[in-house]
């Protein structure tokens, strides 16, 4: 496993962002507020060109050599912003932070690509899944103010939990938010049951899946947050149409929320 | 003494393939341990292994959590334990096994009035009580050992409705290890770790005793 | 494989779907694997670092499986030396051939049977059938299901799918339960009585095998029940049907392996009866069958040596991964349509089917989809006792399906990877998804796109994408 608990980050300075297919094309929010969160813990943030997706979506169905292409172009992309400088890469999703540091290698590896898997583990060293990141900053380098009262719960993802092991650091920064009231969930480390292809291969056991969350949500919480964006997804259209009055917030924008002024919207 | 079908053909087709299991991935597999670890019981914290005062009451609380009944007793099985027994269970009818505790402790019950029979199967198939001794007692998982080899039987443990096991402390080990690790053959046919009476969840995965064997296991340790 | 298996006859997206649409089937599995997890949990907590346990446990079948033929080798002369037979079977047809020549020879007419999930792979009961043995299954959830005429949807509690009413209605219409009962302690007491009576009548016994160890020529039945040590002690004949990876070469190897075993299966310290036969009945003792058979079973398991999917026949066969799979926690095991559900099953049915029906790896479509069961989350690796990267291989599996998928997926990701490899195309490719959001309540009435919206709503999409807020200056 490639994750290096040792990492210290408390000098970085300069981060490069990977926006994600998901944060690029439907949750624009999510990256937003990663990049806002970052400069206001004093990172300057690029987002490197040419970057496009990780390749998950062709990967976990099977086609090794599409995903490759794929990821190719965004590891080249990252790479360049290393070269340039950037200490970190970020990555405001547990599954694609997942995809760069545990399975590139391997991916580029079956690919053919032995060079590439020598460098798709390089760059894994410095690859951060967001709140991963943050909550390892000293705790002065990201000051945190209040947000509207609102009962909240938190979804661990499964490949941020299992693969990349971050599992308290989320709800350790969510405790440094006034206001944002975490609640018990006891289905908080259960899946939700999207699963990328999963979702639309076997709808009916997805949305059971994400039943079995929604059913056990601790009476009058308003807010699911986490650290997935798509695994929020599931959760807030399955919830929709139950008629569920609950809303679905990437802990990233909480986050943002909660910074004391406007520190991080000064690009 | 047999063997049927084609040794040389079935073990060459898995030889020509056996190997450590490939890398590659990103969870590979790590090398086989020098030693072979063996299972480190919390219980056991502390606890001389080589003391069989010491394991005692591992034993007891381990036997206990596995539904078991344990009395300890300081040397003969007393009267009136026995009594009790005979008396709590409604036992008219018993077998034993040939080991000579399980002999000693049939002839108290004829004593007081209990029908008692070396094993027989369609005997212990109908019997009340069944009594056996145990080679060894594992403090850690609560589990008697009984042998066929010296019991005499396979299923002189299994077949009656209760199952008395005289155990003397001193066979008392840590752990299954103790018993398990070493074994040479000759071998009994059979030998049994007995942890606890008969049991099934299969139905609503509702605990109930005394599924096809035993419903109760009560266990008479001799110090 | 038997025909009677829904595997090939139904798709896997139906099978789960039935699953998922019976609320008695849900809560019936839903309870059952929560307990089994909670179980285990405190079973663990009862050891000093099991995940250190787990991981040499990983090492040593990996070191037992990497001397495979040797062990084996061993074992079979230890159990010839302790004076039983051993049958080489390289498919379960062999096998099945040999138990019913068996039974023939000795003239059997009751075969008493301890659970064996090798023996659901080759079909036993209906090969014993055909040379008119009545062959009656003894554990009691699996007698259960052999009445109801169902398969079992668990490798350890094959009627977990069921309650106590659905028992008491099958013991009714089948087992001539006369005054119905509903208790689960009176369930277990009428299936004693009538299953005692089997035991005591039957010629032949047949048991599975936990474990072969090598080193003394003995094999390993870990039971709760007692039925086991029933049908290896009451009739003339007893044969195990072992598969040939269920072995250790060391009783200190066998120690952990059985060690952990009880804690991960059934949540037990120990499990009720772990029993170590070596053998026939022994001299001067009074029970305990004249002939003893060990039946050792390829079926497929030597094709997955040496493959990247070798670490699958490290499985000890506890079920824990079933307990803690999300997918299995919704279906049970009826969904997988075959002997072995779960994350297990959806690695391990693939990898043995394609040996059965003569298809190539990766082409037997009907078996190849299981891989598809799982979202991919991990709980199943990490609750294994053997640390078996069971989604790695589910990925390993998917890559085998991808190369025989049909032109139409094989194109779709090809055209998806082009545009998607150049930031130019991707960027357009984005922008035409924004262009798109005014179009999207119709996507869901679009050939397929049912599978998102029966049940959920479709995500909003954004009015810019990321880099075009960037581009602006927005961000």
């Amino acid at each position: 496993m490639s994750d290096a608990p040792d990492r210290r980050p408390d000098g970085v300075e300069r981060v490069a962002l990977f926006v994600t297919c998901v944060g690029e094309l439907v949750e624009p929010d999510v990256p937003v507020a990663a990049v806002r969160v970052l400069r206001a813990a004093g990172c300057d943030v690029d987002v490197p060109e040419g970057q496009t997706c990780c390749g998950q979506p062709a990967w976990n169905s099977g086609f090794t050599a599409d995903a490759a292409k794929v990821a190719g172009t965004s590891l080249d992309a990252l790479e360049r912003a290393v070269a340039d400088g950037a200490e970190a890469v970020v990555v405001p999703a547990g599954s694609c932070a997942t995809m760069i540091r545990v399975y590139w290698p391997q991916l580029f590896s079956l690919a053919g690509d032995e060079a590439a898997s020598d460098r798709a583990r390089a760059l894994g060293e410095r690859v951060w899944e967001l709140t991963e990141l943050l909550d390892a900053l000293p705790d002065e380098r990201l000051g945190l103010g209040s947000v509207e009262p609102c009962a909240a719960v938190y979804h661990r993802s499964c490949h941020m939990l299992r693969e990349l092991h971050v599992a308290e650091q989320p709800e350790a920064l969510l405790a440094r938010v006034d206001g944002c009231v975490v609640a018990e969930w006891a289905a908080a480390d259960q899946c939700c049951g999207f699963g990328g292809t999963f979702s639309v291969k076997l709808p009916e056991a997805s949305v059971a899946m994400a039943d079995e969350k929604l059913d056990v949500l601790p009476e009058g919480t308003e807010v699911i947050v986490g650290a997935d964006a798509s695994c929020l997804m599931q959760l807030r259209t399955r919830a929709g149409a139950r008629g569920m009055q609950v809303r679905t917030e990437h802990i990233a924008q909480v986050l943002e929320r909660a910074l004391p002024d406007d520190r991080g919207a000064d690009a | 003494m047999s063997e049927h079908g084609d040794r040389a053909a079935f073990l060459d087709r898995i030889r020509s393939r056996q190997g450590r299991p490939p890398g590659g991935g990103p969870h590979p597999p790590p090398p086989a341990p020098d030693v072979v670890p063996e299972l480190a019981y919390r219980t056991l914290d502390g606890v001389d292994h080589d003391d069989p005062f010491a394991l005692l009451p591992v034993f007891v609380a381990a036997a206990r959590a596995a539904e078991a009944t344990v009395d300890v007793v300081d040397d003969e099985v007393p009267a009136e334990l026995l009594l009790r027994f005979v008396g709590d269970h409604d036992v008219r009818t018993a077998v034993t096994s040939r080991e000579p505790e399980a002999v000693a402790l049939g002839g108290a019950l004829a004593a007081a009035g209990v029908s008692v029979a070396p094993y027989d199967r369609e005997v212990a198939a109908a019997a009340d009580l069944a009594i056996t001794s145990a080679t060894h007692g594992i403090a850690a998982t609560g589990s008697v050992v009984v042998d066929s080899a010296s019991a005499g039987s396979r299923a002189v443990s299994l077949l009656a409705k209760l199952h008395l096991c005289v155990l003397p402390m001193t066979r008392l080990v840590a752990s299954h290890a103790d018993v398990l690790r070493g074994q040479q053959r000759p071998m009994p046919s059979g030998r049994v770790l007995i942890t606890g009476p008969s049991r099934t969840g299969d139905i609503e995965q509702r605990l109930t005793l005394g599924a096809h064997g035993p419903v109760a296991l009560h266990i008479v340790v001799v110090r | 494989m038997s025909n009677e298996w829904p595997l090939r006859s139904s798709t896997l997206r139906e099978r789960s779907a039935t699953a998922v649409g019976d609320p008695v089937l849900r809560a019936n599995v839903g309870a059952a694997t929560d307990r089994f997890r909670t179980k285990r949990t405190s079973a663990l907590a009862r050891l000093h670092d099991p995940d250190a346990l787990r991981s040499a446990a990983r090492g040593v079948r990996g070191d037992i499986l990497a001397d495979w033929a040797a062990t084996l080798e061993l074992l079979a002369d230890n159990v010839q030396a302790n004076g039983g037979h051993v049958c080489w079977a390289p498919t379960g047809a062999d096998a099945n051939d040999y138990i019913a020549s068996v039974a023939q020879r000795i003239g059997a007419r009751t075969v008493v049977k301890s659970k064996s999930m090798a023996t659901e792979e080759t079909g036993l009961n209906e090969a014993l059938a055909a040379v008119g043995c009545d062959t009656v299954e003894t554990d009691l959830g699996e007698w259960i299901i052999q009445l109801a005429e169902e398969h079992p949807s668990h490798i350890i509690a094959p009627a977990m799918h069921k309650n106590r009413d659905q028992v008491a209605d099958t013991f009714e219409a089948k087992a001539g339960m006369t005054e119905r009962v509903t208790e689960p302690t009176e369930l277990v007491a009428f299936a004693r009585r009538e299953l005692r009576r089997r035991f005591l009548e039957a010629d032949l016994g047949i048991t599975g095998a936990n474990l072969g160890v090598a080193e003394t020529g003995s094999i390993v039945l870990v039971t709760n029940e007692g039925n086991a040590r029933m049908v290896t002690s009451m009739p003339r004949v007893h044969i195990a049907v072992m598969g040939a990876e269920r072995i250790a070469r060391t009783w200190d190897q066998a120690d952990l392996v059985l060690g952990l075993l009880a804690k991960f299966g059934t949540g037990q310290t120990l499990s009720s009866y772990t029993t170590v036969l070596s053998g026939p009945r022994g001299e001067d003792e009074a029970d305990g069958p004249d002939e003893f058979h060990l039946v050792i079973l390829d079926n497929g398991r030597s094709d997955i040596a040496g493959t990247e999917f070798a670490e699958m026949l490290n499985c000890i066969r506890c079920g824990s991964c079933l307990n803690v799979c999300p997918v299995y926690h919704q279906t049970g095991g009826h969904a997988y349509g075959w002997v072995y559900p779960g994350p297990m099953g959806a690695v391990l049915t693939p990898l043995l089917a394609s040996q059965q029906t003569g298809h190539g790896p990766g082409e037997d479509h009907h078996a190849g989809e299981l891989a598809n069961a799982s979202t991919l989350c991990g709980a199943c690796m990490e609750a294994c006792p053997v640390e078996i990267p069971l989604q790695d291989l589910l990925l390993g599996l998917r890559r085998r399906n991808a190369e025989h998928a049909g032109l139409a997926e094989r194109s779709m990701w090809r055209a998806w990877a082009a545009a998607w490899s150049r930031p130019g195309a991707y960027g357009a490719s984005a922008t035409v998804a924004t262009k798109a959001r005014r179009l999207a309540p119709l996507l869901g009435r679009l050939p397929g796109g049912s599978r998102w919206t029966d049940g959920r709503d479709l995500p909003d999409l954004p009015a810019r994408t990321f880099r075009q807020r960037w581009d602006a200056g927005d961000v």
